[in-house]
């Protein structure tokens, strides 16, 4: 018994590496809602309060492009005001306000970090529960789709990024009708693969990839990307589309939160309808 | 002496993850890979320790890492792993292979040839253990290799970039 407590002891270094190991490895793989909850509760704090401080020095140096981008986007939304239009179709129709119940309502937030370079990427921004964010609100950005709000604090959100293997939206080409689903390509921060699009459709490259109307997360008409390369799947039924995300991974600075103010609503009436089934 | 290592130590450890958390976790090179300058404090982390010191210490500074990249225990992971095979690998790169006092293992003590070498290993091991780690959890098959490569010389170049600076610092302040 002393012996065998004897070699255990010489050994105890390799013990504490596999325990350290053992945690290591549980965080990373367990991804369990409590282990989440328990380091994004603890830690994410101190990370967004480090980000933040340096944002609020650097952010100045980049001003410029950021005035530039929301320039754009400014003219891109006048350009969707009624006042932009003019009827040309004469016939009588009657407005009536209560045919419109406004869908999604829109927040803008401030990136304080992003990561690019692993398989399961995640970005910080600085809207949490105290301004009503919640999990599983979308995130864009002027450019395009950015991710799915994950995890919030009370002062900030934890976005999984499009850039992360579990992220899955619904999308489709500009102009045609098919739906398919666009998940990172996992190579580089700007790649993504549109999946299930029928070979009667006939995309080109450089078409827009937008998000779609079946979509819970997004409204219809999102960037997501323009598409570069096609090929046919395995199965020889659908495209498999390379595409190029709109958003600018690499330089994240304003998006905007998006809430589905119908959500609750559309997944009531599909659990009933599988309940029903 | 051990004293004026530890403090030697500590003040470098700041300055790494001062300019980790500060700067180069939010540029990116070579596409889309971080610098990881905090191994730089695990390389030269002063040898020999107590069983559990230099494990636990490479664990936590892992773990620290992990906080500030929103990743749960990848470099907790690899660190550990170093943290193991470090006291055998600075070995290996000694003449004399008696016990050693305590020493920073830095390029001084081992010459920039020998330390570069060593370095070279670390970066190795960790860039391999970070994203083989990530590769079994994601299934996203391919670019492993260049992953690898890419950021194994990415971190050479910077952690023999500081250990320049700090050397040069060193010298000038003596």
């Amino acid at each position: 018994m002393r012996n065998l407590w004897l070699i255990l002891w010489r050994l105890k270094h390799i013990f504490l590496f596999l325990l350290l190991e053992a945690i290591a490895l549980f965080m990373l793989y367990q991804n369990s809602l409590f282990q989440q909850t328990l380091f994004y509760n603890v830690f994410v704090g101190v990370d967004a309060k480090v980000s933040s401080i340096r944002k609020g020095i650097v952010g100045y140096f980049h001003l410029k492009k950021e005035n530039e981008l929301l320039r754009k986007e400014n003219a891109y939304l006048h350009s969707l005001l009624k006042t932009s239009y003019v009827i040309s179709y004469q016939a009588t129709f009657v407005v009536n306000d209560t045919l419109y119940r406004q869908r999604y309502a829109y927040m803008p937030a401030t990136v304080i970090k992003n990561t690019t370079q692993y398989k399961d990427n995640y970005i910080i921004i600085d809207k949490g529960k105290a301004q009503g964010v919640k999990e599983g609100f979308g995130v864009f950005s002027p450019e395009g789709v950015v991710g799915i709000v994950d995890h919030v604090t009370e002062n900030y959100a934890v976005v999984r990024s499009f850039l992360h293997s579990k992220f899955i939206i619904s999308a489709q080409i500009k102009g045609k009708p098919s739906v398919g689903n666009v998940t990172w390509s996992g190579k580089d921060f700007y790649t993504g693969y549109l999946h299930d699009i029928p070979l009667h459709i006939k995309p080109a490259d450089g078409d827009t990839i937008i998000t779609s109307p079946y979509s819970d997360i997004f409204p219809a008409g999102i960037f997501v990307g323009f598409i570069k390369k096609m090929e046919i799947d395995e199965t020889n039924s659908f495209y498999r589309i390379e595409f190029r995300l709109a958003a600018d991974f690499s330089n994240l600075s304003t998006v905007y939160v998006v809430t589905n103010l119908l959500k609750d609503e559309q997944e009531e009436i599909q659990q009933f309808q599988i309940e029903n089934q | 002496m051990n004293r004026n290592i530890w403090i030697s130590f500590l003040i470098r450890l700041f300055i790494v993850f001062f300019l980790q958390i500060f700067v180069f976790n939010y540029y990116e090179w070579l596409g889309s890979y971080l610098v990881c300058l905090v191994l730089y404090a695990l390389v030269i982390l002063p040898i020999p320790l107590p069983w559990y010191a230099g494990l636990t210490l490479a664990f936590l500074m892992g773990l620290l890492e992990d906080i500030f990249t929103t990743v749960q225990g990848l470099h907790a992971a690899s660190f550990t792993f170093i943290a193991l095979v470090r006291p055998s690998l600075v070995r290996l790169f000694l003449k004399n292979k008696q016990e050693i006092d305590m020493v920073l293992i830095d390029s001084t003590y081992l010459g920039w040839n020998k330390w570069g070498l060593y370095v070279l290993f670390v970066v190795f091991m960790d860039a391999f253990i970070i994203f083989t780690l990530q590769y079994f959890s994601t299934n996203i098959a391919g670019y492993l290799l260049r992953d690898i490569v890419l950021q194994t010389l990415l971190n050479f170049v910077f952690l023999v970039a500081i250990e320049a600076l700090m050397v040069s610092v060193v010298k000038k302040n003596s």
